[in-house]
């Protein structure tokens, strides 16, 4: 007799008790064998000791799990669509690329969901019916106002001539330049003095370097750079005679452009030309750059406007914007669109990323002289001594000025307040700071500007935006260029195929090995090499050929007719 | 012969005959095949080679067991041994005769391979997932031995709090997670001492034990003795001690030895004041010995305490003195001060304010003094400033003035006080609004006076008017202040309308040669001339606002109507055919939009005026001619440059005739021309008015990657492989430490060892 068979459980009903033999069935699992191998991962009891955390079901499901930022934020911060896994090979680095591409997303998502933090929303003006903002005068609106707010418009009368004006990237720092000599540094939010200093020469333009302490002076001949005690730290005679001053802030460059039409970067982290170039265009007094790919945009008395990189001699690109002389130019923080105005009074919105356009194309009454956007893409146009800010000016069609201000004397030149609601105006009797309403970022990112920088904050901040300095060369059209492969084009290749042309076979140096007495001797070897040298030659001049001879026949051949029966009786062609 | 040889050779020994007949068989079977011969028994033995039975079995002799068997048939006795016999013959199979050797192996290799495949695949799934991994962690495999708490009675209540509507909203929004407390505990971890190694730790731990209640009973012994001796010696001995360190010291580092002696003198002092050996010295102790028996002894006794008394009381009493005298010279000013301010109420004024007030009497009566060369005190100083220099910087202004008094522009006085400091203290805030009352009263007598400006800045080289308009709202105002503003606020008007009036000449000046405060005169004579020019569609352009001169405008379109249109037909007829090039200006073409602008007063020419004006007309005029048409050369002439022309690499004469007369054959000639494709693409293209550098492009083509890395196939996903940044500057911090995650991580201190079968059995590594 063989060994009786117990079920596991009959064997636990019976154990149990009679009240569970209403058909369930119950299971020892107290001790199971562990499964073979290879199906160990079903096997959860394995996993022991193990952070244990128990989803309990939404109660409320219209929302499953974490709530997510809307699509559309989420697609604000997307870098565009990712690999094609696919197309990967090898399972294990398709896995990888496909934890890489979980980060990114992840990475978009968060994104979004901390916008949740951007708590500070832009002001506005708001007309009543029958109003236009336009009407607002500064000292209603001053009047209006919080004390704090209010306290950012104020007037400096001075005395030596139109003044040039300029903020820091933080917004926190001014510095004005007056032509009969007057500069001044000062942090205008708490009115206190840097600097002050009388040069002694014409100064035409002024620049903040990357930290306010330190800042440039276009001044009669050279260009000096000042410490914001107003003590002279260089004096750059090789920027001769420049006419305006811009500071590209990731590169480290003070770009300038003179009277004489040279176009000159300064390296001022290595205190070297990075380019200069005679542009050959003649007197250079309208510059600008373009915050999104570092180029600087000069405009020229022929109408047109040309983009310059410092590792070309030539522009990088030219644009007809107006047929009469151009008076300003300027590009918006974002990099987006581009505002030019001539002397004829027009004044045009560009798509500078696809150097296309006008987007929008206004007839002034009087030219505008200066151009001036706000980092909400506001417009400050200056005309004469009036000054009109317009919003929503360039993709849709502006009607009238959001705010108009009327000076006594003539604006020379003005500049948004990042972060702030201000524009900075000035005039050839002073320095005016206007208040406008909504020109200004509400939410600003400390990591990249701080207005409330501390000492120990600026100077963690330089060292860090030294050790990102990005390299004059990467200065381009397209800035995301850099992530692309360099695939040859048509062009690249007739280049490469021209050089051939010019190559010389490579000179090859043979050296036969030393033989045995009398297996061989001088003649033999120098024969050998001669032999070698000749070979090589040739296939270098095969190969050559080779590459030349690449199908030419560019328009292809004429799609011809289906032979027919009775061709054959048709008159022979003689080739 | 060789018979004879071998015969002759064995003739000295006996022949044995077993040999020689073998020698005679070998001989007789040289040339044949070599046989076994069958075995054959000659003597009856014990043992039988193995080897000549098997030989056996090739032959047809070969014994059958059942033919033995046979023969006990038939009796009965082996009836058993037959049953047997026939079974296992029955059941017996010949084993198969072995492989050849290298069949044999082959066999084995396949096998051993197959088996070790399956072996070696057990790992595949692990390496897959190592290799995978963004991260592995050394050793692999140990897991940190955790322990779940569950909420106890004594942590839950202070982990508990009190939440919030949002936060219980929020908590509705979002999935519960149950967490439990893990906690690894190390203690578990070790291991198991064994019985000896317990023994130990034991027999050690009450050693320490008895050791430690030893010194403690000693420690409480000693504390309880009172026998002053033994306290001597042992101060004595402490003492002795010290000493002796004390002389070590100062052979060994004299700078310390000071500092200890300077220490053991200090404590000498402390001991000798604290009035504990007040009555120990040698006289006293003497005297105590006779005052038993001497009167005048006692007397001196008594009299020395009563003098230590004294003196300690004596020292308690001038101290309690000296108090009190503090205190009356701290009430007498103030008393002084009620006497002359009855506003200041027993306080004493701060230094700063003292200070002020006088150095401001002072500077008054200065000022009053100077009141005809001074217009006006100086505003934006800093009320801590000496009034002096305030004087001095006015003297410095008037200076000035007179320097660049050519120009004399009156300018607004205006009260500001920005940049000035907020008063500290609210005393100093009342004596400061006294000023500006003052200063408003002085103003008020100077209203007739031509104004001026005179405020100053210590480092400045030039004016500063800043008008803000925040000034007076912190500050509560009173009768006088409101009366103060007003004034001010009138002079204010009147300073800006005599500007008004002073302006006005100076800009007509400035504009004499332009059109006299009649922009829209100008206006009027530009927009006809630009009319002419006007393409036909433009005239059905929509303005924004109607402009008075509008009507005109439209009469003279209306007349120039058909002349343009015909004029347009006539020279699109007169014009060679476009290039390719499309001008995507030419159709899409963004309607121009009037913007009302404000016409300013003043408009900014640089050089001479005069011309500017009449060079805009001209230029307005012509404005589409040259300055399209050059651009469009240009365009052309860079897109010519930039096209690859045929390489011709004719060499003329080579391999024919050469001379005059004689034409090169041109399909020789066509061998040696490297024709390059006609259309190169360009970037601008289509773009109408643009010229693009597609030469610039090269100089960051060597930052560029140029060869596509290994695990992609086309471009497109590399591209897309590197197209997010991963920087902090970039990402959020939390993405940010995701992307940076080590791959690698080692446990500090911890072997690493290779990589064994353990952790596919799932056996944990301790």
């Amino acid at each position: 007799m063989g060994k009786q068979t117990v079920r596991y459980f009959e064997k636990e009903e019976s154990a149990e008790n009679p009240s569970n033999n209403n058909g369930t069935i119950t299971y020892d699992n107290t001790d199971i064998k562990k499964k073979a191998w290879g199906r160990r991962i079903e096997d959860k009891r394995i996993k022991k000791g193990k952070k244990r955390i128990i989803q309990i079901p939404n109660p409320n499901p219209k929302y499953k799990g974490k709530v997510k930022p809307p699509k559309e934020l989420i697609e604000k911060y997307s870098k565009g669509e990712g690999v094609e896994l696919r197309n990967v090979t090898t399972s294990v680095h398709r896995k990888r690329i496909e934890k890489k591409e979980k980060n990114i997303k992840f990475s978009a998502e968060h994104a979004a969901l901390t916008e949740v933090l951007l708590t500070e929303e832009a002001g506005f003006l708001e007309a009543d019916d029958g109003e236009t903002t336009t009407q607002f005068t500064q000292k209603q609106i001053a009047q209006q106002i919080d004390i704090a707010a209010a306290a950012k418009h104020f007037d400096l009368r001075l005395e030596f001539g139109p003044y040039r004006a300029k903020y820091t990237r933080n917004g926190r720092h001014l510095l004005i330049g007056g032509k009969l000599g007057h500069v001044a540094a000062f942090d205008w939010v708490t009115k206190k003095l840097h600097c002050e200093i009388n040069v002694m020469e014409s100064v035409h333009d002024v620049s903040w370097l990357h930290i306010e302490t330190m800042f440039a002076v276009a001044q009669k001949s050279w260009v000096y750079i000042y410490d914001n005690q107003g003590i002279e730290l260089h004096c750059i005679k090789r920027l001769n005679k420049v006419s305006r001053l811009e500071f590209l802030p990731y590169h480290f460059l003070l770009a300038s452009c003179s009277d004489e039409g040279y176009l000159s970067w300064l390296d001022v982290s290595i205190g070297q030309l990075a380019g200069q170039y005679n542009t050959g265009l003649g007197r250079l007094s309208v510059l600008t750059h373009n915050p999104w790919n570092a180029t600087l945009c000069l405009g020229h008395a022929k109408g047109v406007v040309s983009f310059w990189s410092p590792t070309s001699r030539q522009p990088l690109a030219k644009m007809l914007c107006h047929k009469a002389p151009i008076l300003g130019v300027h590009v918006d923080p974002s990099g987006r669109y581009m505002a030019t105005s001539a002397s004829n009074r027009e004044l045009k919105i560009w798509d500078i990323r696809k150097l296309e356009g006008p987007l929008q194309d206004y007839k002034l009454i009087q030219a505008a002289n200066n151009l001036s956007f706000s980092q909400k893409k506001m417009l400050a146009v200056g005309m004469g001594n009036v000054v009109e800010v317009y919003k929503d000016c360039c993709l849709t069609t502006a009607k009238r000025a959001y705010l108009r201000h009327r000076f006594v004397t003539p604006i020379n030149n003005f500049n948004f307040c990042p972060y702030e609601d201000v524009l900075g105006v000035g005039t050839s009797k002073g320095f005016t700071s206007l208040l406008v309403p909504g020109a200004g970022e509400a939410n600003f990112d400390t990591l990249e500007a701080n207005p409330y920088q501390s000492k120990a904050q600026r100077r963690e901040a330089e060292v860090k935006s030294l050790l990102e300095k990005i390299q004059p060369e990467m200065i381009t059209l397209d800035p995301t260029s850099i992530a692309d492969v360099d695939v040859p084009s048509l062009r690249d290749k007739i280049e490469a195929k021209k050089n051939l042309l010019y190559l010389k076979p490579p000179v090859i140096n043979y050296e036969p090995r030393k033989k045995a007495k009398g297996k061989g001797g001088s003649v033999k070897i120098a024969r050998n090499k001669k032999i070698v040298r000749e070979d090589a030659k040739k296939e270098f001049i095969k190969k050559k050929k080779e590459l030349m001879e690449e199908p030419e026949s560019v328009d292809a051949p004429k799609p011809e007719k289906p032979p027919h029966v009775l061709d054959r009786f048709l008159p022979k062609i003689k080739k | 012969m060789e018979d004879d040889s071998d015969h002759l050779e064995f003739s000295d020994h006996e022949i044995d005959d077993k040999k020689h007949d073998k020698i005679i068989a070998n001989v007789l079977n040289l040339n044949k095949v070599q046989n076994v011969k069958s075995p054959y028994r000659t003597e009856p033995t014990t043992q039988i080679s193995e080897f000549n039975l098997v030989k056996s079995l090739s032959n047809n002799h070969t014994v059958h067991i059942n033919e033995l068997t046979k023969t006990l048939k038939d009796r009965r006795k082996h009836a058993e041994i037959v049953q047997k016999l026939k079974s296992v013959s029955g059941r017996t199979k010949t084993l198969l005769k072995p492989l050849e050797k290298p069949q044999a192996e082959r066999i084995k290799r396949t096998l051993n391979y197959e088996k070790s495949r399956l072996q070696l695949d057990r790992w595949e799934a692990l390496v897959a997932s190592n290799r995978s991994a963004s991260q592995l962690r050394f050793p692999l495999g140990s897991v940190e031995k955790v322990k779940t708490i569950e909420k106890e009675a004594q942590v839950y209540p202070s982990t508990f709090r009190v939440k919030s509507e949002l936060q219980k909203k929020i908590e509705a929004l979002e999935p519960k997670v149950e967490e439990y407390r893990i906690d690894t505990d190390e203690a578990n971890n070790e291991f198991p001492l064994t019985l000896s190694e317990l023994k130990e730790k034991r027999k050690e731990a009450a050693k320490l034990r008895a050791h430690q209640h030893f010194k403690e009973a000693k420690a409480r012994r000693q504390n309880k003795i009172k026998s002053k001796k033994y306290h001597r010696i042992l101060r004595r001995e402490k003492i002795k001690q010290k000493l002796k360190e004390f002389e070590e010291l100062q052979k060994t580092n004299p700078e310390e030895a000071l500092k200890k002696l300077d220490d053991i003198e200090k404590a000498r002092a402390e001991e000798r004041f604290s009035l504990r050996h007040k009555g120990t010295g040698q006289w006293a102790r003497n005297k105590q010995v006779r005052a038993k028996y001497d009167k005048e002894s006692r007397k001196e006794l008594a009299q020395q305490l009563a003098v230590s008394r004294e003196l300690t009381q004596k020292t308690k009493l001038t101290n309690s003195d000296s108090e009190d005298e503090a205190i009356e010279s701290s009430n007498l000013p103030s008393k002084q001060a009620n006497e002359n301010n009855p506003w200041v109420n027993g306080v004493k004024p701060s230094k700063d304010v003292t200070d002020f007030v006088s150095g401001y009497r002072k500077f008054w009566n200065e000022v009053n003094s100077n009141a005809q060369e001074v217009n006006e005190t100086d505003e934006c100083e800093k009320p801590q400033a000496t009034p002096a220099n305030g004087v001095k910087m006015g003297k410095n202004k008037m200076k000035k003035m007179e320097r660049t008094s050519n120009k004399n522009k009156p300018l607004s006085t205006l009260s500001n006080k920005v940049g000035c400091e907020k008063p500290q203290t609210t005393s100093a805030n009342g004596v400061k609004m006294g000023k500006n009352k003052m200063k408003k009263m002085e103003r008020n007598k100077n209203a007739n006076k031509p104004p001026s400006t005179s405020s100053n800045n210590v480092s400045s080289t030039s004016d500063w008017e800043v008008s803000t308009i925040e000034a007076q709202l912190n500050q509560p105002l009173d009768v006088q202040d409101m009366f103060g503003i007003a004034e001010d606020k009138l002079n204010k008007k009147l300073n800006q309308k005599l500007k008004k009036i002073e302006n006005k000449p100076e800009s007509n000046n400035i504009k004499t040669n332009k059109k006299p405060k009649g922009v829209k005169q100008t206006f009027d004579l530009t927009i006809p001339k630009r009319n002419k020019k006007q393409i036909i569609d433009e005239e059905m352009l929509e303005q924004p606002r109607e402009l008075n001169h509008d009507d005109n405008v439209n009469d003279n379109a209306s007349e120039n109507l058909n002349l343009t249109a015909l004029k347009s037909i006539i020279s699109n007829a007169n014009k060679p055919d476009e290039p390719v090039n499309i001008n995507p200006d030419k159709f899409i073409r963004v309607k121009q939009s009037q913007l009302d602008t404000a016409v300013p007063d003043i408009s900014i020419t640089e050089e001479n005026e005069e011309g500017a004006d009449q060079r805009d007309l001209i230029m307005e005029a012509f404005e589409d001619d040259d300055i399209a048409v050059d651009f469009e050369k240009e365009k052309a002439e860079e897109i010519d440059k930039d096209t690859p022309k045929d390489i011709d690499l004719n060499l003329p004469g080579w391999g024919s005739w050469a001379g005059t007369g004689i034409n090169p054959n041109k399909r020789k000639n066509r061998r040696f021309i490297i024709k390059m494709p006609k259309k190169v693409p360009r970037r601008d293209a289509n773009k109408g008015a643009l010229i693009i550098n597609e030469k610039a492009q090269a100089k960051i083509k060597p930052l560029l990657v140029s060869e596509l890395p290994f695990p992609f196939k086309s471009v497109k996903d590399y591209e897309a492989s590197i197209r997010a940044p991963i920087g902090r500057t970039f990402v959020p911090e939390k993405a940010f430490q995701k992307f940076i995650r080590p791959s690698v991580v080692t446990k500090m201190g911890a072997i690493i060892k290779p990589i064994d079968r353990s952790i596919l059995t799932g056996v944990k590594i301790k």
